[in-house]
């Protein structure tokens, strides 16, 4: 009798397997929950992941990071930079039977994400959104600005969809209201626990490209179901992966990295590249006098204090002391050219900078929000301590610290964060240290620096932009609101028979244009 | 016992008033802000305080406790989870079915092992099973359950293959994959919960063991099974009702660690959700079901004590 059950439960997972591979579904496992469906309305990069599969936008970023049309056919900007014309591509489906993309849609759709969109106060200089024809939209500004760049951002994305559907409040879609133009639609989510993707059969695909192209391209969907899993435990996603419950899994545990390379039944890859900006407090003593932020700055040596959020890992970080990210056109390692940052530590030029600031062993108080920032933290302590500095390292949950860190009645002086914008335009990363959002977050504003940001925005020469935003990272490395220790990546692991470009590294991860190998 | 029964369940309504109240209170001192969670800190300060204020977070705290307190006794509406965009009644309905089922496959594992080892340590005192039994139940006690989850999982799942690596499927629509998917989270939990029952029996049952009467059975000739199951049993069960009430509460109240580590999406891991993201509704919702769980089952093994031994009263 147990051997009859036995045989019959092996043969109806046999059976699922087998249905699993004739229905082409790529199973995924991730930690990263969503808050939302609504991709306009929130900038949690979790979302960003599941966003892009759905819906598009009038542009998008490339695999070089530079701004290609996407849902627009073509584009024109006045000479003065205060008019854009987007002429849309024809014939662009909507998923869920709500028919053909036109400026109606786009209009609604631009104007709900200006209006109320997470990143409604970048579009603040928005001053129109008008539709010349039923497939040309205008967008009218009251100041030039890097437009395409903000509307490429896929943080909290200018989404299309549907006009009706635009008329919801933002964050507020449900499963049957989530309707875009991407190679997939959503059929189904359950919060905490998984969420389901379809291939969208009547997807219009962008066939002015060759193939994918970083958020655009020509895009395939390859798989008729993409089933992403919930899975909090990195060892529960790890297992998964080896007994094929899983296909795809993110963020395996750093320590079985050798063994996945050994394994040839895996693959594995780097996801995404984050930046781990750490800010100062310039209104709380001693960081609110510059030559202890100097100081601080020589007697870290950025080399040692990376390696351990990767857990030893090198082939998953490297030093760098650039805000933007090496992959794109912003990237200037200004503070190391500088002589501000360094790879290793600096003691006696430390230490002489303490002097001069006139430093008393006031305490230094360093604030992670995470168990990787946690460990980046330990490390800067003990240097911070080599170099005579008193400092104190605070652990708490991610929500826990940016509540302490914003209150503005707690004492801190350096907050490990991170960043994930550091590879789109700059504007994605103005809150480090540019205007009230800078002031509201980390107590910084500086007039000069807005003064330069504000000019090098209004540029519309791509080139002479580039340039200025050097001189923008000279002058963050001379005035230190932030830093950079370097890049550390984000990694996943998969089925070695998957194959395909969009496996290739970029930046999150893409679940078009991947297939089963032969 | 009507009357009992009457009093102690308007005792409940006071308690979950009480609860309520402090619950709410705690909330209100966790450090954090759910709605820079939901909008991300990269949101315009203008959003965010827009969104606190479409939820009604600016409001003074005594308002906000009223506003609450009154949906959830007249309405019955526990309020919105402001992060899984759900009511949290829904929620609750869809989540403690599948936290039940581990609960009761957890506990019928405790029981049936638990117990028949305190007896088996007891009646052998002293010697290979007894401390054969106290051996593995300090293990037990000793080990944190996810190193106990670790270890099943990959012994079972990825070695064995006996059973899946995570994930819940429903006993009532696939009975046998239901249970199967439930066995290695099950076995996690009841570990430590075994070890307990073990030495509360044994230590029920040595007591017993020294009472006149059994001394009187035993020279009367009665054989050892009806010994143990009509003489001893009986009135060792008062301390083991006991702790296997506060283990069905405890389990019932959502196992964290194993729900999380098995994909098991139930009350525990929605609790470890809203904890870290900050969802103070759901926070708020959790505090009064677990309050609510502990005191039914009080007053259910209070009942079922003055059942067993006629000598306690219930008043």
């Amino acid at each position: 009798m147990m051997r009859r059950v036995v045989w019959l439960i092996a043969s109806l997972l046999v059976c699922y397997s087998s249905f699993l591979l004739a229905a082409n579904i790529l199973r995924v496992a991730t930690p990263y929950t969503i808050t939302t469906l609504d991709w306009q309305g929130s900038t949690d990069s979790s979302l960003r992941r599941i966003g892009w599969h759905i819906w598009e936008g009038l542009v998008c970023y490339d695999e070089q990071f530079n701004v290609i049309p996407q849902l627009a056919e073509s584009y024109e900007i006045s000479d003065d930079g205060l008019r854009y014309v987007f002429h849309l591509r024809k014939g662009v489906q909507f998923h869920k039977g709500y028919g053909e993309m036109t400026a109606e849609d786009v209009k609604a759709s631009l104007e709900r994400f200006f209006q109320y969109g997470a990143r409604a106060a970048d579009f603040s200089t928005v001053s129109a959104v008008t539709i010349i024809d039923s497939y040309t939209v205008e967008i009218m500004l009251r100041e030039p600005c890097p437009l395409l760049g903000l509307l490429a951002s896929p943080l909290a994305f200018p989404a299309i969809m549907p006009a009706e559907l635009a008329a919801l409040p933002v964050r507020e879609l449900g499963v049957s209201q989530v309707v875009g133009t991407g190679p997939f639609e959503l059929v189904e989510y359950v919060p905490g626990e998984k969420l389901i993707l379809r291939k969208f059969d009547q997807y219009s695909m962008d066939t002015r490209y060759a193939g994918p192209n970083g958020m655009g391209g020509k895009r395939t969907a390859y798989f008729d179901e993409v089933r992403i899993y919930f899975v909090l435990d990195a060892q529960t996603r790890y297992a998964g992966l080896l007994t094929g419950e899983y296909d795809y899994v993110n963020d395996p545990p750093y320590v079985v990295l050798d063994s996945i390379k050994g394994d040839p039944r895996l693959s594995w890859g780097i996801r995404l590249i984050q930046k781990s900006v750490c800010n100062f407090n310039v209104k709380c003593p001693p960081t609110d006098n510059l030559a202890v932020r100097h100081a601080i700055m020589r007697a870290l040596g950025m080399d040692e204090i990376l390696l351990p959020m990767v857990q030893g890992r090198s082939e998953l970080c490297r030093a760098d002391s650039s805000l933007f990210a090496a992959e794109g056109p912003w990237w200037y390692p200004a503070a190391e050219l500088m002589g501000v940052w360094g790879h290793k530590s600096r003691v006696e030029e430390a230490r002489r900078l303490l002097q001069v600031a006139g430093y008393h062993g006031e305490k230094v108080i360093i604030v992670a929000g995470s168990e990787q920032t946690a460990r980046a933290g330990e490390v800067m302590v003990q240097q911070l301590k080599q170099a005579g500095i008193n400092a104190e390292l605070l652990v708490f949950d991610w929500a826990t610290a940016v509540n302490y860190r914003t209150s503005g009645t707690q004492p801190w002086n350096i907050f490990l964060g991170g960043a994930t914008q550091h590879m789109f335009d700059p504007v994605t990363m103005r809150l480090f240290y540019y205007g009230s959002t800078s002031e509201r977050l980390w107590f910084y504003r500086n007039p000069t620096l807005d003064a330069l940001i504000e000019r090098a925005d209004s540029m519309l020469d791509f080139n002479a932009r580039v340039e200025a935003y050097k001189e923008i990272q000279k002058f963050i490395a001379a005035d230190l609101p932030c830093f950079n220790i370097g890049d550390f990546a984000l990694w996943a692991a998969w089925d070695a028979r998957l194959q395909g470009p969009g496996l290739k590294q970029w930046y999150l991860d893409r679940f078009w244009d991947i297939y089963w190998g032969s | 016992m009507l009357k009992y029964l009457f009093w102690r369940l308007s005792g409940l309504l006071l308690t979950l008033l009480g609860l309520s109240f402090v619950s709410f209170c705690l909330i209100e001192l966790v450090p954090g802000d759910p709605v820079i969670t939901m909008l991300g800190e990269a949101a315009a300060w203008q959003d965010i305080e827009r969104l606190r204020i479409e939820l009604g977070l600016n409001k003074p705290f005594l308002v906000r406790y009223y506003n609450w307190i009154t949906n959830a006794v007249v309405h019955g509406d526990l309020g919105y989870s402001l992060l899984m965009n759900q009511p949290i009644t829904e929620l609750f309905k869809t989540r403690i079915p599948r936290t039940a089922w581990l609960a009761l496959l957890s506990f019928l594992l405790t029981i049936f092992i638990g117990i028949p080892s305190g007896i088996l340590a007891a009646l052998y005192a002293g010697g290979l099973i007894d401390r054969l039994v106290m051996t593995v139940s300090t293990v037990f006690l000793a080990t944190p359950i996810f190193l106990v989850a670790l270890f099943l999982m990959w012994i079972f799942a990825v070695q064995l293959r006996w059973f899946p690596v995570a994930g819940y499927i429903a006993p009532t629509s696939h009975f046998i994959e239901g249970i199967r998917s439930l066995c290695l989270p099950a076995l996690s939990i009841s570990t430590m919960y075994i070890a307990y029952i073990a030495r509360m029996t044994r230590a029920a049952i040595l007591e017993t063991l020294t009472q006149d009467f059994v001394v009187a059975a035993q020279a009367k000739g009665v054989t050892r099974a009806r010994l143990v199951f009509l003489h001893i049993m009986k009135p060792s069960l008062v301390p083991i009702l006991t702790a296997g009430g506060l283990v069905l509460a405890e389990l019932l109240g959502g196992t964290i660690v194993s729900e999380t580590m098995f994909v098991i999406p139930g009350i525990g891991r929605l609790t470890f959700d809203a904890a870290v993201k900050k969802d103070v509704f759901v926070l708020q919702a959790m505090l009064l079901f677990m309050g609510s769980i502990y005191y039914v089952i009080n007053v259910i093994v209070d009942i079922c004590l003055a059942v067993i031994d006629p000598r306690i009263r219930i008043i």
